[in-house]
């Protein structure tokens, strides 16, 4: 399905281009979140949050900027960073509250098969917790989502030279921490 | 039998069609764009942007109070409907942890004493941008808060003589030190309702009809 030429705007208020954009990225986004956390019922809520991200800042998506998935991938790091702080909180504060989406066995098996799926993702996202911030989020969207230079630039809001540079100077680092994920920066793209 | 991603879609497709309804629902007044007002004294430098006047949208539910919500990247939305109760509105948010003191003030009054306030740019970043959420909302980031700040927002009202609502201007601010309540004198800002006219006489004027830029 071709990417709007303007902005998302519509996504945010036109119910049927919010469905179109949806069934474009929820398997991208709920992937995502996999390689993040392992429990299907926060892997579930984290989804459903960053849509609703989205639809929030649909309007704020500037063509120019970089494409659909970088600025996509950009609203969810932000939901997960957001939803570990606020975790972070409640559990220094009380038990989490209830409010997770309810979910039937099949929904709870299928999350649980994807979140096994995404596993050799979240050891390598997990390797990358002792790295500086600005290059571990380089590296989390290449070497982990597989972003092109190009879509991660738009996702973190620098520009591709900052993206290459950040790799460059961890290639060794990473070889050494996680060998496939050192491989995959080898392979990254440049994107458009 | 339905999958979570099947009954998620619906869900946000409700919401999306909820958010277009309220987009499109019809107002007595302009609700865009927003207008950028120019405040007279020492109380606000004149930057645009930090002060908003919107006429209120007509044919507004009375019956629902003015929302306070936490948004899912952890920021905080005030939905205003009126400013009949802005102690209603300091109560909710100080609900979320958000130290507040929301006062309405009327035309041509200001409040003593008031402790160091930074609005604007200034604020650093407490507040997002006017507008950002529509109109008639603000947009808070309570986590830029420093330890000992508060939220400081003045809300300047023009009344007809019936008591009803006619303009309004809104000074999100931020200030350091112990709560204390406004207390009301003589003096406060005039507000112009057509940028860089000539100052009045420290009240606000009527609204005139101004074309949509």
């Amino acid at each position: 399905m071709a990417e709007p030429k303007d902005g998302l705007t519509a996504v945010g208020r036109d119910p049927a281009v919010f469905e179109a954009f949806y069934r474009r990225h929820v398997e991208a986004v709920s992937r995502f979140v996999a390689r993040r956390v392992d429990d299907p019922h926060t892997a579930a809520d984290l989804t459903a949050e960053v849509f609703l991200a989205v639809i929030d800042s649909a309007h704020t998506y500037r063509p120019a900027a970089g494409t659909e998935i970088g600025w996509l991938y950009g609203v969810a790091r932000n939901v997960v960073a957001n939803e570990r702080r606020r975790a972070a909180r409640e559990r220094r504060a009380a038990g989490r509250v209830a409010g997770r989406r309810p979910l039937d066995a099949d929904d709870i098996a299928r999350l649980e098969e994807r979140i096994d799926a995404e596993a050799p993702g979240r050891r390598t996202y997990e390797a990358l917790a002792g790295q500086p911030e600005g290059v571990r989020a380089v590296l989390e969207l290449v070497a982990v989502d597989g972003l092109t230079v190009a879509e991660a630039a738009a996702a973190l809001g620098v520009r591709p030279v900052t993206v290459r540079v950040r790799m460059h100077r961890v290639r060794k680092v990473l070889r050494a921490l996680v060998p496939e994920a050192g491989r995959s920066l080898e392979y990254a793209k440049e994107g458009a | 039998m339905t999958t979570f991603e099947d009954r998620l879609l619906v869900e946000l497709k409700g919401v999306v069609a909820e958010r277009a309804v309220a987009e499109r629902r019809p107002s007595g007044a302009r609700r865009r764009p927003v207008r950028l007002f120019a405040l007279a004294g020492a109380v606000v430098a004149a930057a645009a942007g930090i002060a908003v006047a919107v006429p209120l949208a007509t044919g507004e539910d009375g019956a629902k109070a003015n929302a306070v919500e936490r948004r899912p990247d952890g920021s905080i939305a005030v939905h205003w409907r009126d400013f009949d109760h802005p102690e209603q509105v300091e109560a909710k948010l100080r609900g979320f942890g958000v130290p507040a003191r929301v006062t309405t003030i009327p035309s041509g009054k200001q409040c003593r004493d008031q402790p160091e306030e930074r609005q604007g740019g200034r604020a650093g970043g407490v507040f997002g941008p006017p507008g950002a959420l529509g109109p008639n909302a603000t947009t808070i980031y309570p986590g830029r808060l420093r330890p000992g700040q508060f939220l400081a927002i003045n809300i300047w009202t023009m009344r007809d003589e019936h008591g009803k609502l006619l303009q309004r201007v809104m000074q999100p601010g931020v200030a350091q030190g112990p709560i204390g309540p406004c207390v009301l004198v003589p003096g406060g800002p005039g507000v112009q309702t057509a940028p860089m006219k000539g100052q009045g006489p420290g009240g606000i004027e009527k609204p005139t009809p101004t074309p949509s830029p």
